[in-house]
């Protein structure tokens, strides 16, 4: 009997399950007949083009018309929240991108071919019998112009494939049905969501004015509860974003550009400055936006942020969330309190910021060794504000320094609190003064080439109790920039050609690297154990691996972790043959021997250095019974700029001012002359850069010694011409030749 | 008709795409045991394998953890997984469930069990279990022995109830310590075939290597029939049982012709030379259908309606073969459905299997003749042929029997490669005008880049093309053949200048001739490469410079001519004086494109001795 309503049950529970999917293919149906009848009959006569100007003729494909629509909404929904029951919130928000695209070519037919789209995505949650609504759901519409008139109103439920498909998630895969070269593909992606109880910040979305496509019209258009704020900003000349409102009052914000060409990738740039853009965030009350319900604000919103960035420290200092552990660190290193209060700044100074450069690099004790952890980077907020407070209970007089890197927007184009970064001016009158938490390559007082130049506020901190009062600089400090002398590449190579096959030649090389020329290298070149151990070494602490295995039951893991780091020790000679061949554009025939001299981590001693010893082939050419050799190459590869780079239309965005020098000794080899050794001798130079090549014979060696030179990290564009010069001088040197004629 | 491509890519080296092993491992596998069996399920009258495969995973050095990944599909069902973890049973783990995507297949059944395994610490082990079903034996084709970390013991064991009829062929066992028993088990009535396996190499994901059929050890698995209570159920018997299947899943597609024959008039409107018809039909398809791929259960195996593909203006290489098959036919061609297995795969129709097959083409028999219609090579000539069905046998339908043959092989001629120039001195730089035209698989390497490149850019990608992306060599007047017809040679004419190509000492000039060196870079690490190294198809290039004398100058030294000839390839290069002028000319001919580990030393000195001719330049002395 049992048996017979367990089967009963199981049978109206399976039936039930099956209406309930029915129910739901139902409504999603339904809902996306109605949009498909909502976006189709849109009334925005730019969709009805049908053909791109002749200017564009050539182009892959030709965006005739692009828009996005934001709506959101909220209501209150009752639910049994309590025995009594209550409400709670339900917000909507639906995204609508429509795009009309003429495709021109093969390629473009490749990437519009087909739309991958999670079709539903329920992460609802349960409490009890209570749901907590928080779904998503993907509507997609195609319709297809072909050039003889014919239109083809694609079915997406026909035509896609699902690559998951349950009742909480689907994931859908279309391919375009026939979809040809000069069609118009008209598509839209709807995505609805709805999210009950929790409400959120909604962006930052952001439009470059430009696509990788020319774009004929462009609108964008956020249609937002009057229960809702937005905060929006546009940039580089971008108009501002029109602000208007409905009859029910809900906020309209919306831009339209028309013809946009695309956007080409261009040498030393930075895009956020340099390209217009708008930026939207919005969200209901309780969202962290700066609007009000109701309102937009519109950005840079600095000021605001600079507050915000204060508040949080101060909160930091009152909350007493300071770690203070590092002075105790640094007692036992010098020997007891009282010397260190004797102390001279810069000895504190240094000690803190390798202290925090080897607490940050971290353990290995999760078995990753790898020199990734190299390229990670340190969170800037708290190093500030912990260093700065150390240096305060030290006398050392120190401000904070709130800036934004030369690859975002600049200080005052802030929208959110992440672009600022921060760091420490330390006011001491010492040898160091900036103290960055960039990355764990720069040397203490070492200001980071991404900070070079930037205006900067400043935050300086009143009184030594918990309740820090900072003084704002109105005014922002311009960082200072840093002189190509400081910022240095130095290579000396000693050349021999091999003495039963000139042909391959020998090169012990001996680089180093200064300032911000170091960091690239040290980074792929370093492996993490030694910059871990040299880091515990400037404090004098136990290395990581040696902590962990003197640690109760920790010598088995220390052993296991010494030989990860010896495994990954046999990689380092494929880190410094990968920078030959990207250095010489070519492999070494063989990486004899490679060294590092000098990791560049203590401030003491802050070059990088190493040396290698390589065999080379394809530098030396056979010429009846002489040899021509390539001695222009031993500069490494530097290629001339095309002739659509030579002209350009935006400022130029150099990494840091530089130098970068190399010195050839070339040991002519017995029995051979050398000719062509004055047409080595080359000068070009102006007042933003140079290029200086000079040569001799001496003895038996050709002594060449090569210097380029750039004066500063920016150059307005009507200076490319200049750069240019002294760039073409550089790509013409790597074509010098030597001869070595035998003698008669 | 991927689908087999599909299945053998998983077994073989989808772990790399995912999870890359590295190469000198940390992580051994000290035991595996792979079981299988047959079971009869009298209720569904079908033979079901059943899998169980056990791995334990070790840790040599230091502690660590892997990702393990196992596979399953529409045919097979992944029943239970378990995992151990230092011999504890590890419920904390939970493995996750998905849809594999692979590189260029949209959309296939495959699916993926996943998660991370820990190694606790040197030494330690972890063991996982899975227990698999395959629900049809056509589906169950291989066995691999290998992994992708060294297996030191391996124990295979192969259940076969005598009521199954199935053949093991033990592939590429060479060299290996691999010892094999059988028993017979008198309360199963059945045959247990061992393989103790020892110290299996791991597998290694090198570029242009032949498929791991070729390479790793393993069982190719044919299922033949078996004899249940309910009769006999045969699978692949014979290559008849195998078209028989085939033929079953083809032949009544239903399409709707009159839509297809409407179309195919439509393409060939105006053409009244059959042969022209037939060319415009296939240079359509290529033009027309997109090539994407659907390996999703039985429609793997089955192609889409021809009518559909049109419609939707893509197709697998089923559906493109199907339309391809379709049009030709309305037009009133006698065009077949082909199956075949491209050269990745080492077996052939002598062994019946699902496994000896990825993929699907037309056949054409046209005045005497028969032309195979690949339209997945979007850019090749008809008549010619890639070189991955070149000699393979192909299953030609022929009503209820099959036409059994092979994809013509084609010479090295085919994929010609020629460059003609005359060329003067001008101060340091080289000017003169370029001729150049490409060939059978060369042209479709040509223009399958240039379509893969935005159209605004494919002109600029082509002039760097021909200069080798040197900013020294500069092209002007570049004028090509018409690059929409792949029925013609591929060809193009340009002016060129070659800067700094001339070095001026004294009274002497040295020369840079070859401003391509043609694989001067193309030799092996022996001590690295593990397998052999196959081509994509042979090569034939050629060029021909002729070089004027500068007057007052006559010519004192010229490199030494290279000739290399050998069963497989061919290197030549020679300069010839002539009055006022020189002429210089290379060949390049590879008539094997599959270059053997055993021949790499021999390659390495010849690419040197044309590379010595590349490094050493023509002397011309003022007078």
């Amino acid at each position: 009997m049992n048996k017979n309503l367990f089967a009963l049950i199981s049978f109206l529970l399976i039936n039930l399950v099956a209406v309930a999917q029915t129910k739901d293919e139902k409504i999603y149906k339904e809902r996306a007949a109605e949009i498909q009848d909502e976006v189709w009959n849109n009334a925005d006569k730019a969709f009805d083009a049908k053909q791109a100007p002749e200017k564009y003729k050539n182009e892959s494909a030709v965006v005739l018309a692009k828009s996005v629509e934001v709506t959101n909404s909220t209501k209150r929904k009752f639910k049994m929240i309590t025995i009594f029951g209550g409400t709670v919130k339900q917000y909507k928000y639906f995204t609508t991108l429509r795009e009309r695209v003429l495709i021109n070519d093969k390629s473009a037919l490749e990437d519009f071919s087909t739309l991958n789209y999670k079709k539903i995505a329920d992460n609802s949650v349960r409490a009890g019998a209570l749901k907590f609504k928080d779904i998503s759901k993907t509507f997609i519409g195609v319709k297809i112009f072909k050039q003889g008139g014919k239109v083809i109103n694609i079915s997406p439920d026909d035509e896609e494939v699902l690559t998951r498909n349950t009742d909480k998630d689907k994931e859908g895969k279309l391919a375009i049905p026939d979809l040809q070269i000069g069609d118009i593909l008209d598509y839209y992606i709807r995505i609805e969501e709805v999210v009950e109880v929790t409400t959120e910040v909604r962006g930052p979305d952001l439009f470059f004015l430009g696509g990788e496509y020319p774009i004929l019209y462009y609108n964008v258009k956020y249609i937002l509860d009057k229960k809702c704020g937005a905060d929006i900003m546009s940039m580089n000349g971008a108009k501002p974003m029109s602000e208007t409102t409905n009859s029910d009052d809900d906020i309209l914000l919306e831009f339209t550009e028309k013809d946009l060409p695309k956007l080409n990738s261009t040498l030393w740039t930075s895009q956020p400055r340099q390209i217009p853009y708008h930026v939207v965030r919005y969200g209901f009350s309780g969202a962290n936006i700066i609007a009000e319900k109701g309102e937009v604000s519109r950005g840079p919103f600095t000021a605001l942020y600079k507050k915000n960035l204060k508040d949080r420290f101060i909160n930091q200092i009152a909350g007493r969330v300071i770690d203070f552990s590092p002075e105790k660190a640094m007692e036992e290193y010098f020997g007891g309190k009282k010397i260190v209060k004797d102390l001279p700044a810069d000895s504190i100074v240094n000690y803190l910021y390798n202290y925090f450069h080897w607490i940050q690099y971290g353990s290995f004790s999760n078995m990753d060794v790898s020199n990734q952890r190299n390229y990670n980077t340190m969170n800037w907020y708290n190093l500030a504000v912990t260093y700065s407070e150390l240096l305060r209970d030290y006398d050392i007089e120190n401000d904070i320094v709130i800036v934004c890197n030369r690859n975002s927007g600049r200080l005052q184009e802030v929208f959110g609190i992440g672009d600022f970064e921060t760091f420490v001016k330390v006011n001491s009158g010492g040898k160091y003064t900036w103290i960055c938490f960039n990355d764990f390559f720069q040397n203490t007082g070492q200001l980071a080439a991404n900070y070079q130049g930037e205006d900067a506020l400043i935050l300086t901190r009143g009184g030594k109790d918990r309740k820090p009062k900072y003084e704002d600089l109105e005014a922002p400090l311009k960082l200072p920039v840093s002189k190509s002398s400081e910022n240095v590449l130095a290579e000396n190579l000693n050349v021999t050609f091999n003495k039963e096959n000139f042909q391959t030649i020998t090169i012990e090389r001996t680089s180093k690297e200064t300032g911000s020329m170091k960091q690239t290298d040290q980074k792929r070149l370093l492996l993490s154990e030694d910059v871990e151990a040299e880091f515990a070494a400037l404090i004098n602490k136990k290395k990581n691996v040696d902590d962990i295995a003197s640690r109760k039951k920790g010598k088995e893991k220390g052993n296991e972790i010494q030989a990860a780091f010896d495994k990954e020790r046999l990689k380092q000679k494929d880190y410094f043959k990968d920078e030959i061949k990207e250095q010489y554009d070519q492999e070494p025939k063989e990486l004899i021997s490679y060294k590092i001299i000098n990791t560049g981590l203590a401030v003491q001693n802050p070059s990088f250095e190493f040396t290698e010893k390589f065999t080379m082939e394809n530098f030396v050419k056979k010429a009846g019974n002489n040899f021509i050799f390539d001695a222009g190459k031993l500069m490494g590869t530097y290629k001339k700029l095309e002739d659509k780079e030579r002209t350009r239309t935006l400022d130029i965005y150099m990494p840091s001012a530089r130098t970068l020098t190399y010195s050839f000794n070339i040991a002519v080899p017995e029995g051979y002359t050398v000719k062509g050794v004055e047409e080595l001798n080359k000068k070009v130079t102006n007042d933003i850069a140079s290029f200086t090549s000079t040569a001799s014979l001496n003895g038996n060696s050709v002594m060449v010694t090569v210097s380029r030179s750039y004066n500063n990290n920016f150059e307005p564009v009507a200076n490319w011409s200049k750069l240019l010069t002294v760039m073409d001088a550089a790509a013409d040197f790597t074509n010098m030749k030597l001869l070595l004629e035998k003698k008669k | 008709m991927n689908k087999n491509l599909t299945i053998l890519i998983l077994l073989v080296c989808s772990f790399q795409l995912l999870f890359a092993a590295e190469k000198d491992s940390n992580v051994v596998i000290s035991n595996a045991k792979e079981s299988y069996s047959f079971d009869y399920s009298k209720k569904e009258n079908a033979v079901k394998v059943k899998q169980e495969l056990t791995t334990t995973y070790q840790c040599i050095n230091y502690r660590s953890e892997i990702s393990v990944v196992e596979f399953y599909d529409d045919k097979t069902s992944l029943d239970d997984v378990s995992i151990y973890v230092s011999e504890h049973k590890a419920k904390y783990i939970t493995p996750k469930y998905d849809y594999y995507s692979i590189d260029d297949i949209f959309y296939s059944d495959a699916r993926i069990c996943y998660f991370k395994l820990p190694l606790e610490k040197k030494g330690s082990t972890s063991e996982v279990t899975f227990e698999k079903t395959i629900t049809d034996p056509r589906y169950f084709t291989a066995v691999y022995f290998s992994d992708n970390y060294l297996v030191k013991n391996k124990v295979i064991s192969v259940t076969i109830p005598r009521w199954v009829k199935i053949e093991l062929k033990e592939l590429n066992f060479e060299g290996k310590d691999i010892k094999k028993t059988v028993e017979y088990d008198s309360k199963k009535d059945a045959d247990i075939i061992t393989y103790t396996i020892k110290d299996i190499a791991p597998r290694v994901s090198e570029r242009n290597s032949p498929g791991a059929s070729y390479t790793e050890p393993h069982l190719l698995v044919l299922c033949k029939s078996a004899d249940v209570s309910e009769g006999k159920i045969t699978f692949f018997n014979t290559l008849n049982d195998q078209y028989a299947w085939y033929r079953s899943l083809t032949k009544d597609l239903g399409n709707n012709t009159a839509i297809i024959k409407a179309k195919a008039l439509e393409i060939t409107s105006g053409i009244t030379n059959d042969l022209d018809k037939i060319k415009k039909i296939f240079y359509w398809m290529q033009d027309n259908i997109r090539y994407i791929a659907f390996e999703d259960g039985i429609a793997g195996f089955k192609p889409e309606k021809a009518d559909e593909v049109l419609r939707k203006k893509y197709g697998d290489c089923k559906g493109m073969a199907h339309l391809t098959k379709e049009l030709l036919k309305a037009l009133g061609f006698d065009a077949r459905l082909c199956w075949i297995g491209t050269n990745h795969i080492a077996y052939d129709y002598s062994t019946p299997s699902i496994a000896v097959d990825n993929h699907m083409i037309c056949a054409l028999l046209f005045q005497g003749k028969t032309y195979f219609l690949d339209a997945t090579e979007n850019y090749i000539g008809f008549n010619e042929y890639a070189e991955r069905i070149q000699s393979r046998q192909v299953l030609i339908e022929d009503g209820d029997k099959y036409i059994y043959t092979k994809v013509p092989s084609t010479t090295f001629q085919q994929n010609l490669d020629a460059e003609k120039s005359i060329l003067s001195i001008s101060n340091k730089d080289l000017e003169g005008n370029i001729s150049r035209e490409w060939r059978g698989e060369e042209k479709e390497s040509i223009f399958t880049q240039l379509n893969a490149i935005k159209k605004e850019n494919s002109r600029d990608a082509f002039i760097k093309y021909l200069s080798d992306n040197n900013k020294d060599y500069v092209i002007a007047d570049f004028t090509t053949s018409d690059l929409t017809n792949y029925d013609k040679p591929l060809s193009v004419q340009y002016k060129f200048k070659h800067a700094n190509a001339v070095s001026a000492f004294g009274n002497e000039l040295y020369v840079d001739i070859d401003y391509r060196k043609d694989f001067a870079d193309f030799t092996f690490d022996i001590s690295e490469r593990t397998h052999d190294y196959w081509l994509s198809f042979k090569v034939n290039t050629q060029m021909e410079v002729q070089l004027n004398i500068p007057a007052g100058y006559s010519i004192t030294a010229v490199p030494p001519n290279v000739s290399v000839k050998n069963e497989d390839y061919e290197f030549t290069a020679t300069i010839t004086k002539l009055p006022n002028k020189l002429t210089y000319t290379k060949s390049i001919v590879i008539k094997n494109p599959r270059l053997t580990k055993s021949h790499f030393a021999q390659w390495n000195k010849d690419i040197e001795k044309l590379k010595a001719f590349y490094n050493e330049q023509i002397v011309f002395t003022k007078k």
